[in-house]
């Protein structure tokens, strides 16, 4: 019997390290070259992805322009700034995670507004802005710091967001 | 020079528990790179509990930055429901703050794998798991992988008391090492 409070140990046999010697197997050179060339592929293809992304949101804003219903741009808008964080979280690109956090606040903001108001031409002005600091977020790749020209980029769109927020 | 370690994952089955769909999609495609057969990949918690239920998962990498994600840590570590309460539960998160780990730990992770991804430490993580299996314990509503990965020989004079032992204060000579516990063995 085990006296109450005193720590029960579980040893686990362990059949996985087992079973990872059973076949012939590759050796951990060739997996991680091979696990680092997926991580490449997904690297470049968010790059096109993101691309796409973008060119969408500027025909929602240009539909918005002539009296297009704002809910689209706004639902366009948060599901790009929302998918930005993540990839940049994932693959590690912290200036694309900032802009994409800035992104969803603004949008934030248009959600609030009725659905057929009218454009508003510094708002429209400030998410290009933001669209264009995705841009520069992917041509710098993976990184693991904001470097000072990439903060004073972040800061402009602190700024532009107060100014219109 | 030491020799080029080699695994097979092909037997292996893993379950992929991650609500971001870009980086669920990027794991799946890194696993199955490592020539892992089956991988399961859910996004949310009632598919991917259905799913741990269902097959013989050898492996759970779980995203623990939403609360449902510890939950699902939560319930896989719970011995009352869950199918395999000893599955090596490797959770991944944006987060590395102390109280992060810790609590990662406290819900019964067995690896912690911080975002951005990377091949070598995923690699790494799942070979710690299949070569260093941990020693489970459970203990006053805890029940997971032995917090200590490394048994050492106390020195010096044991300081704890156990009920017992806080009655009988004779109990001064010296002590090495913890005292014995139970110990069972289980197959997974």
């Amino acid at each position: 019997m085990t006296a109450p409070g005193q720590p029960i140990f579980i040893k686990v046999i362990n059949t996985l390290k087992r079973r990872a010697q059973r076949g012939r197997g590759a050796s951990i050179e060739e997996m991680c070259a091979a696990a680092d060339q997926v991580l490449s592929d997904h690297t470049a293809g968010l790059r096109t992805a993101t691309l796409n992304a973008i060119a969408a949101s500027r025909e929602a804003i240009a539909a918005w322009k002539v009296g297009g219903d704002n809910a689209i741009l706004v639902q366009n808008l948060a599901t790009m700034a929302l998918e930005a964080e993540d990839q940049g979280n994932v693959l590690g690109n912290p200036l694309l995670v900032q802009v994409g956090t800035r992104l969803s606040t603004f949008i934030a903001l248009f959600s609030k507004l009725p659905p057929q108001s009218a454009p508003n031409r510094k708002a429209i002005i400030a998410i290009e802005l933001h669209l264009d600091a995705m841009l520069v977020a992917i041509d710098k790749g993976p990184h693991d710091t904001i470097e000072d020209s990439a903060l004073v980029l972040l800061g402009d769109l602190e700024l532009t967001q107060r100014t219109i927020g | 020079m030491r020799p080029t370690r080699t695994f097979d994952f092909s037997s292996f089955t893993l379950l992929l528990f991650v609500e971001s769909e870009f980086a669920r999609q990027l794991l799946t495609d890194m696993c199955r790179s490592l020539h892992v057969q089956a991988v399961i990949s859910k996004r949310d918690h009632a598919s991917a509990w259905d799913a741990f239920k269902a097959n013989p998962v050898d492996i759970v990498i779980g995203d623990i930055d939403s609360e449902r994600g510890l939950q699902f840590l939560r319930d896989a570590r719970d011995i009352e429901k869950s199918p395999n309460a000893l599955v090596p539960f490797i959770v991944t998160s944006i987060k590395s703050s102390v109280d992060c780990v810790a609590s990662a730990r406290d819900y019964g992770a067995t690896e912690f794998l911080k975002l951005p991804l990377s091949a070598v430490t995923l690699l790494k993580r799942i070979v710690y798991v299949v070569e260093q299996p941990r020693v489970f314990v459970k203990v006053n509503g805890f029940f997971g992988p032995d917090r200590r990965r490394q048994q050492r020989t106390f020195k010096g004079t044991d300081r704890r008391q156990s009920p017992s032992a806080a009655a009988d204060s004779t109990a001064s000579e010296p002590i090495s090492g913890a005292p014995s516990p139970k110990i069972e063995r289980v197959a997974t």
